[in-house]
């Protein structure tokens, strides 16, 4: 589930059509201007050309967006205008401030690029003021336009270096996303496979002796159990690969009440034990009263996965399963002999703990047995 | 006139031995602390300029954006050529990391002297008056200072983890 390039971009980014829309506008704007007071002040024939060639500059820049053009042209937009700046009475000013913006934010370019243009062009606006005789407050004032460009270049770069930085959380929250997915589905898997595969070699080594002792009967009896068990096991593999197709992102819940196939009940669970050979003790109320659906399921989940380990590291051990009611809770708790972990446990915490609401399964040796104790919350 | 100009001589002559040695030799360098020359050059530049100056031209402006251009570019190359190294013993304010420019940093600053005792002696001759001004000269290597601060922050080696960054501009 890799986040698709529109997903990454879908950040708040400025409306490109509506930048290209006023620059074209300003484009216009300054070269109506240009023209007007040129016929009107008698332009020499450079300041036509430079600025001919600072609003050429401009207007490649804008269809050159994005590529290395764009950083030439904003060069020139800079140097031209510059040279323009005193002649045409500060109107060139405007290109040379895009210029300005357009290299101050590029980031490919270096941060003081925008800084260096700035002092480039005051430099050449300044020796056009020393040869045209202009006041040195123009040159001041234009070179604050100047300044303001360095500014405006490096707040929006700071504004594209955070953005950037949000699209990469949003992936890294995305990628944690997906890895809890994965967890949970490895989860389901393990549980199901765990419980019948297990449970399907117990009873099959079970048929194997009793037909070398000849007790065929037996036999055929434990064969039929080991199918049924089988096929149990295939169905939930089923409903588990079903429930993760449909993208729900619970499965405790979602295997709820309107799915019959999953084992949702205690006794259930204890008779297959039984039937597998194992030994349980119980005491308490299994049918689990006070707990919701959700509930129950995990709770449910979390003793077969608890029966299961059971069997594979305590074979033919004694299991000790109570049901207690606690004030708000209610206390499941297994117990059987020493064994070692796997990946179960891990689940069972992980299938406890998804309920977000303080239901807790608690999962270790406790004098010299294995406890599995389980705190569900009651609605 | 030709007596200040022999005292700066023998000032400046003295200036690059002094820097030739500095530059070629180790030094400590504290990564957080690169910005603080830049920063009291430049107060004291501004403070020292607003003081003296009261006219200013537009002659001024050029060979004052001129020098500016100049500095910045040597402290951007200063910065480019620096070399770090990390030594086993830290000094006294638990510093690790070394730096220095060698043969290039000194001959930069040589480039950087002359070229401002050039446009001195040039803007001197046009009118331009402004350069000389003892204020100038601070922020001319508060400029400098600080482009090379620019280029050292992003170079610099740094330890894993944020406790040690500097300015940290992109």
């Amino acid at each position: 589930m890799t986040p698709s390039p529109d997903a990454a971009r879908s950040g708040p980014r400025p409306v490109r059509g509506l930048a290209q829309g006023l620059n074209a506008l300003g484009i216009l704007v300054v070269a109506f201007w240009f023209v007007r007071n040129g016929t009107a002040l008698h332009h020499p024939w450079w300041v036509w050309a430079v600025g001919a060639l600072a609003l050429a500059a401009w207007a490649l820049r804008e269809v050159a967006r994005g590529t290395r053009w764009s950083a030439l042209a904003a060069v020139v937009m800079v140097l031209a205008g510059a040279a323009a700046v005193v002649p045409t009475q500060a109107l060139m000013v405007a290109p040379v401030f895009v210029g300005i913006v357009v290299l101050g934010t590029d980031p490919r370019l270096p941060v003081w690029c925008g800084a260096i243009a700035a002092l480039l062009a005051v430099v050449v606006i300044a020796v056009g003021a020393t040869v045209g005789d202009v006041p040195v407050q123009f040159v001041l004032g234009t070179s604050a336009g100047a300044l303001l460009g360095v500014l405006v270049a490096f707040s929006r770069r700071q504004l594209r270096v955070a953005r950037e930085q949000a699209h990469e959380a949003e992936r890294e929250q995305q990628r944690a996303a997906l890895l809890a997915d994965r967890a949970r589905a490895a989860r389901d898997v393990h549980d199901v496979l765990a419980h019948s595969l297990g449970g399907l070699v117990l009873q099959l080594d079970a048929v194997e002796a009793l037909l070398e002792a000849g007790r065929t009967e037996d036999a055929a009896r434990r064969a039929g159990e080991a199918r049924t068990l089988a096929a149990d096991g295939l169905a939930e593999a089923r409903r588990a690969v079903h429930a993760l197709r449909d993208d729900r992102p619970d499965p405790a819940t979602a295997g709820g009440g309107a799915e019959p196939i999953r084992a949702s009940r205690l006794a259930d669970l204890l008779d297959a034990h039984r039937s597998f050979g194992g030994t349980v003790t119980t005491s308490g109320d299994l049918a689990l009263p006070g707990l919701d659906a959700a509930h129950r399921d995990a709770v449910v989940l979390v003793v077969r996965e608890a029966l299961s380990n059971a069997r594979r590291h305590a074979p033919s051990r004694p299991v000790d399963l109570s049901v207690v009611r606690d004030g708000s809770a209610v206390a499941v708790t297994v117990t059987n002999p020493l064994g070692t972990d796997g990946h179960g446990l891990v689940g069972m915490r992980e299938r406890m703990a998804e309920l977000g609401d303080g239901s807790t399964v608690d999962a270790g040796a406790h004098d010299g047995s294995f406890v599995v104790a389980v705190r569900a919350v009651t609605t | 006139m030709s007596v200040q100009l022999l005292v700066d001589l023998v000032l400046g002559v003295a200036l690059v031995v002094f820097l030739g040695y500095r530059q070629t030799t180790w030094r400590y360098t504290d990564p957080t602390r690169i910005w603080r020359t830049p920063l009291v050059l430049g107060l004291v530049g501004v403070v020292l300029l607003a003081q003296t100056v009261t006219t200013i031209t537009t002659l001024d402006v050029v060979f004052l954006g001129a020098e500016a251009l100049l500095t910045i570019a040597v402290g951007l190359a200063t910065g480019a050529v620096t070399r770090f190294r990390t030594v086993a013993t830290p000094d006294g304010r638990g510093r690790t990391l070394q730096s220095r420019t060698g043969w290039a940093g000194a001959a930069l600053w040589v480039v950087l002297i002359a070229a401002r005792v050039g446009l001195d002696v040039l803007g001197g001759h046009l009118g331009a008056h402004l350069l000389t001004a003892t204020g100038t000269i601070l922020l001319v290597l508060a400029l400098n200072r600080a482009a090379r601060a620019l280029v050292i922050d992003q170079r610099i080696p740094r330890p894993a983890g944020p406790g040690a960054r500097g300015m940290m501009v992109r």
